[in-house]
């Protein structure tokens, strides 16, 4: 009687260790590999928000434009005169503009100044460059006059971008 | 909480004890709960310790255990030259048949203890009772109104509560006699550190005891005991009084000054002396180990020692079922959240992925390619933006012009743009160059090139 009623315990007790037995071959099959996914998708999160945040800074510099509400470039020579100098005007030349995404374009002009001060050089291309929209100094070359200290000969080339259907 | 009950009896001609010993999560608790000395079947009828115990057996709460007198049977310590615990059970009658003073075929023996002792050498001791034996003993304790679950040797009873109650683990080669004083007979137990040796018997004194007497008929277990642990034991020998009929402490002092006289022996008495061995068979129903003695025989088991057994028994399989259980749980758990951090892992890429390319949902295993080629498109796009914000050529101007003039260099030419430079000039000392060169440098400049010839200079630098 005892035994009889006794007899199914083994077996579940069996059945259970088996069943922990099989759930513990298969949790040493499937770890490794469910390890080996998560660290690689994690490493591939870790790539993609990276990725994001420069997307986020990218549209941050196109925010910064759009923000300037397409207004035109100020000319260098209007520039130049606003800074009110006895010294003899630039030669400017500008170049054909060039168009670039979403109906902006570059434009770039070049000056040659014969004798200036290079102080007031610096600061016409700061003044430029706190322009808005802003110009650019793309390349400067400053050839220092032998006779007189601090004065020489400069060429350079600005570069600025403005909206297409703003452009005077 | 209780854990296990159990009653001792130790019903023998002329006295009667009875003791419980409890066993709860913390700690145990033996107590003494009748001594009755020349009982009658009357008295043993109406006490109330008996209709206790009845009633504990009827509702299967307690186990009850009698001894089987010593001199009925015979408890041994055998070496057997074998390490296989198998191959020692099998020769084990052999050895026991040729020992015993019994036929063995006629006897019932029990082995509670079996352990490897030294090197291809296995510790046994061995209990053997003759079957009639036994079955008289249950026989007698029926008629008294006891139906006890478990018979156990009354040498092995009084040697286990000899170590429960005064434990002789932490004194290496000591040695030990238990005297147990009944009135019809006195047993003693001895042994060496926590292994039996031996358990016998002797008659006890003759009535009018004196002290000579007493000394005379403890003579044969000191005998015995230095038979057996002659050269063997360093220590004093511990000789611990029980029973219930110890005779008068100052005949005991007497009897004690004679035995000492040719050896060193450290006596003590247990406290309430009487109902020592029933306090040790209470033990030994409440501890598995203690029971593993059993001599009743299996063909007249008791429904409370086979409900035990079944008890036992189904713990045994509730411990490998929870076990399986919890190994089952803990291993499902451990794959379902490794499962679910990969699927969260996979849906922040796929969020991230879509998010960035600007899609309702990245192809699954391309989210990086989609990320990327949005990225790649979007820098594209902002180029022309991202250049125009940066004014390289400006700060490499105004640098150059401000270190100049901070530290006397005459410049001569400077042809600088986005990506190159060349600055020519003279100065007095190489460190005022070098000092444009630092400057420079902290501008990101990596300068290429440096000569020319005296005072004058030439550097060349690139920018990514």
């Amino acid at each position: 009687m005892t035994r009889r009623r006794g007899l199914p315990l083994p077996i579940i007790a069996w059945l259970f260790a088996l069943v922990g037995l099989g759930t513990s071959v298969m949790a040493l099959r499937e770890a490794p590999r469910l390890d080996n996914s998560i660290r690689r998708k994690r490493m591939d999160v870790a790539e993609a928000r990276r990725l994001r945040a420069e997307l986020t800074r990218l549209d941050g510099i196109r925010a910064a434009w759009d923000t300037l509400s397409g207004a035109p470039l100020t000319a260098p020579e209007e520039i130049f005169r606003r800074m009110a100098t006895d010294l003899a005007a630039p030669e400017w030349k500008e170049r054909e503009p060039e168009p670039i995404a979403d109906g902006w374009r570059r434009r770039r002009v070049e000056g040659v100044f014969h004798e200036a001060p290079l102080e007031w050089i610096g600061a016409f291309v700061n003044r430029c460059a706190e322009a808005r929209p802003p110009w650019r100094l793309a390349r400067i070359h400053v050839v220092v006059s032998e006779s007189s200290r601090g004065y020489g000969s400069v060429t350079m080339t600005l570069e600025g971008l403005e909206r297409e259907e703003t452009a005077p | 909480m209780r854990i296990s009950t159990g009653y001792g009896i130790d019903w023998r001609e002329g006295f009667l004890a009875v003791a419980r010993y409890e066993r709860f999560c913390r700690g145990e608790r033996t107590e003494t709960l009748l001594k009755m000395s020349s009982p009658t079947s009357d008295s043993l009828a109406t006490a109330p310790t008996a209709s206790l115990i009845r009633e504990a057996q009827r509702r299967r709460r307690a186990l009850a255990v009698a001894a089987v007198p010593c001199r009925e049977g015979v408890v041994l310590r055998l070496r057997v030259p074998l390490r296989n615990r198998a191959r020692a059970r099998r020769v084990l009658p052999s050895l026991l048949d040729a020992t015993i003073p019994f036929s063995l075929e006629e006897c019932r023996y029990v082995i509670p203890e079996m352990r490897v002792s030294a090197v291809n050498e296995m510790s046994v001791v061995a209990v053997v009772a003759p079957r009639d034996a036994i079955a008289r003993r249950l026989e007698a304790l029926r008629a008294a109104g006891f139906d006890p679950a478990i018979l156990v040797s009354e040498g092995l009873a009084l040697w286990i509560g000899s170590l429960a109650e005064s434990p002789i683990h932490e004194e290496p080669d000591a040695a030990r006699i238990v005297l147990y004083a009944g009135g019809d007979n006195w047993v003693g137990v001895g042994g060496l550190e926590t292994e039996i040796r031996w358990a016998i018997s002797a008659p006890p004194p003759s009535a009018g005891v004196d002290a000579a007497a007493v000394a005379s008929a403890c003579l044969p277990f000191l005998r015995r005991w230095r038979a057996e642990t002659f050269g063997v034991a360093k220590r004093p020998l511990q000789w611990h009084w029980c029973g219930p009929a110890l005779p008068p402490p100052e005949v005991r002092a007497e009897a004690e000054r004679r035995l000492a006289a040719d050896g060193h022996i450290v006596f003590a008495e247990y406290p309430e002396p009487a109902s020592f061995l029933a306090r040790s068979l209470a033990r030994a129903a409440g501890d598995a180990g203690a029971s593993s003695g059993q001599l009743r025989c299996a063909e007249d088991e008791h429904p409370d020692w086979a409900s035990w057994r079944a008890r036992s028994e189904a713990r045994a399989w509730l411990g490998l079922a929870t076990t399986g259980a919890l190994l089952t749980a803990v291993n499902l758990a451990g794959l379902a959240a490794l499962r679910r951090a990969d699927t969260e892992a996979g849906a922040d890429l796929s969020r991230i992925a879509a998010d960035i390319a600007a899609v309702r949902r990245a192809p699954y295993g391309r989210e990086l390619v989609v990320a990327r080629a949005a990225v790649e498109r979007r820098r594209e796009s902002a180029a022309p933006f991202a250049r125009a914000a940066e004014a390289p050529a400006l700060h490499a101007l105004a640098t150059t012009l401000r270190t100049a003039a901070d530290v006397h260099i005459q410049l001569h030419e400077a042809d600088i743009s986005d990506q190159r430079l060349l600055v020519t000039g003279t100065a007095a000392r190489t460190e005022e160059v070098a000092a444009l060169e630092q400057a420079l440098r902290d501008r990101g400049w990596t300068l290429e090139k440096r000569g020319g010839t005296g005072p004058a200079f030439t550097m060349k630098g690139t920018r990514p």
